[in-house]
């Protein structure tokens, strides 16, 4: 719809301006598509989450904003408030407490506040839930664990590093990661399903 | 249809299909080649093909107009069109064109005839008469015409030069543009004219005769497309007064609607303070007396310009213009300019982001809400909540206001809260 695709224009040219103020900026996924964006999430220092970069899928439902964008994990995260498997988040604002004054980057900023502040209360994984709950040393262990594997993009070099360690020959790894788009655990599926 | 050279004597044989799907049967041969065969008979067949070039030959020199020869129906149709279809075919026969060609040009005399045809069942004998021999007529006439008036005031002529735009400039030198429509019976019939002035036009056609009216004055005497510039020029002087005041404002002011205003338009939207504004309407007749004009925007904010408003009505001063008139009323020392500081960066509607909602996002919303012809198209829905003053379009406010279950309708007014400060808000719904 028009009206709301240049909503989303100035929405993304409006976070663009404080980037690296909030740690939160927004994407395209492909050009001149404003229904599917891909935001990135600073992980909040001082927090289990620290240096790493969380990417969430956004997509814009054709009525926002009427309604909250639809956004989800990309990045495998440990939280109580998003699904290990999925990515989902339980978040309010991104439910019944939408309201048009809200935007993507608010939004984002949200989910921010989310990573640093966990309501265990209302949980979205029940079982991460349980374990910051009840065993905060061993959740503190896995977040950290997970945000090191997961949320950390690693330069080429060091994953063709890592992957050759494993004994698999430098140049099949490079063309590997090459033809997956520098996915590593896909290289690695390929390589192994080549040997 | 197709037409077959088929015959040595030359003839095109074939069958002419028109567009409702009636076919008919056609030969096309040149008149005394007909006449000839009959006489030879089949001698002409069998003749050499060096006969036959010699033949071709001297036929191209003749350049004897060739005869159309149809079935009964379509010789009853083509009768009153013979003199196009002979025009046709002597065209043809000197160009010695493609027989395509040929076919084309008597398939458009035959969609004329069949037009004819119809439009005389109707009743309408009289305008189908003209249809056929008028176009090159009416062409002449109306290029003699612009010659008289001059190329270069023509910004726009049609094809079949039945639509003309002329550029007409007035006393102040503002350009104009008159859509002239000629009808098919011009000059016996008035042209038709279009131009966003305040009025609408009913300049008399004065190139032929109009009978049973009068001559107004001296332009008159002046006929076709140059008579119909002048009195238009001359109809333009009545608007000069009108023209120059919104000319004065636009200047001057931020006019937040219309965006880009034509000639026709006698209102004028002037933003006065941070989702404020007045919008006034000049009359022709009178434009510099008091206008009439309508607050709209926060109460908070326009209170006190109403009440200035009413206290200096009375000072309203008919020799000044009506933007010194405004100021004085208003007590203002000038209206803000576009992007001033004092308005804020927050005119746009907080829902859409958008200052003037998108025409193309009107008539369905997303949640189908239809928009009301009045609704206007600038955030004029203002948050009450001083510290807030949010504007929102009513239709995106209205929209919003129906997503939420918590919103209550009572007659034709909705309550909500803001989106922003979450204050009361109410929208009308109709």
């Amino acid at each position: 719809m028009p009206t709301d695709r240049r909503r989303v224009k100035r929405e993304l040219e409006e976070c663009a301006k404080d980037e690296e103020l909030t740690g939160v900026s927004v994407r395209l996924v492909n050009d001149g598509d404003y229904t599917h964006l891909t935001g990135k999430i600073k992980g909040p220092s001082g927090t289990c989450y620290e240096g790493g970069i969380f990417s969430v899928d956004i997509e814009i439902p054709e009525s926002y904003p009427f309604e909250p964008p639809k956004m989800r994990f990309i990045t495998k995260i440990w939280h109580p408030n998003v699904s290990s498997q999925t990515g989902a988040i339980c978040l309010d604002i991104l439910k019944d407490q939408w309201s048009p004054a809200l935007t993507i980057k608010t939004a984002l900023v949200s989910l921010q506040a989310l990573l640093s502040a966990p309501e265990p209360t209302d949980p979205q994984d029940a079982q991460v839930a349980r374990q910051y709950l009840d065993e905060p040393e061993t959740f503190q262990r896995t977040a950290e664990f997970w945000t090191n594997t997961y949320a950390t993009e690693a330069t080429e070099d060091e994953v063709v590093k890592r992957i050759c360690d494993m004994g698999f020959p430098e140049d099949r790894v490079v063309a590997a990661l090459r033809e997956t788009n520098g996915d590593e655990e896909a290289a690695l599926e390929k390589l192994l399903s080549e040997a | 249809m197709v037409l077959v050279a088929g015959a040595a004597d030359g003839s095109l044989r074939g069958t002419l299909r028109a567009r409702d799907g009636r076919e008919f049967l056609v030969c096309v041969t040149a008149a005394n080649r007909q006449r000839e065969s009959y006489g030879t008979g089949n001698g002409d067949r069998n003749e050499s093909k060096d006969d036959a070039a010699k033949r071709q030959h001297k036929r191209m020199r003749a350049a004897r107009p060739r005869q159309l020869l149809g079935d009964a129906e379509l010789t009853k149709l083509l009768r009153p069109h013979r003199d196009l279809v002979d025009l046709r075919l002597q065209q043809h026969d000197e160009m010695i064109a493609d027989p395509n060609d040929l076919e084309k040009d008597l398939l458009e005399v035959l969609e004329h005839a069949l037009r004819d045809q119809t439009l005389e069942s109707q009743g309408q004998t009289q305008a189908a008469a003209h249809n056929i021999a008028a176009p090159l007529r009416f062409c002449s006439r109306v290029v003699k015409e612009i010659e008289a008036l001059g190329w270069r005031h023509i910004a726009k002529v049609s094809s079949d030069m039945r639509a003309l735009d002329v550029l007409v400039h007035d006393a102040a030198g503002r350009e104009h543009t008159l859509h002239v429509q000629l009808p098919a019976t011009y000059p016996q019939t008035a042209a038709s004219l279009k131009a966003a002035v305040p009025e609408a036009l009913n300049v008399d056609d004065l190139a032929g005769p109009v009978p049973g009216t009068a001559p107004l004055g001296s332009v008159r005497r002046v006929s076709g497309l140059r008579g119909l510039v002048l009195q238009f020029q001359d109809r333009l002087e009545s608007f000069q007064g009108v023209w120059a005041e919104l000319d004065d404002l636009d200047a001057h002011a931020w006019v937040l609607d219309p965006v880009d205003p034509d000639y026709s338009i006698l209102y004028r939207r002037i933003a006065l303070a941070k989702h404020c504004s007045v919008q006034i309407r000049l009359s022709i007749q009178a434009p510099r007396s008091v206008c009439e004009c309508q607050f709209m925007g926060s109460e908070s904010a326009l209170g006190p310009f109403r009440k200035r408003f009413n206290r200096n009505l009375r000072t309203w001063d008919r020799a000044k213009s009506v933007r010194a008139n405004l100021l004085r009323v208003l007590e203002l020392e000038a209206f803000p300019q576009k992007d001033a500081k004092e308005l804020g960066d927050q005119q746009e509607c907080g829902v859409c982001y958008c200052v003037r909602l998108p025409l193309d996002a009107l008539p369905t919303r997303a949640n189908g809400a239809q928009a009301h012809a009045v609704d206007s198209v600038l955030p004029d829905c203002v948050c009450p909540n001083p510290k807030c003053s949010r504007g929102f379009h009513p239709v995106c406010l209205r929209d919003w206001f129906q997503s939420l279950p918590s919103t209550r309708h009572t007659f034709d007014t909705m309550f909500g809260s803001c989106p922003y400060c979450a204050g009361p808000m109410s929208v009308l719904t109709a």
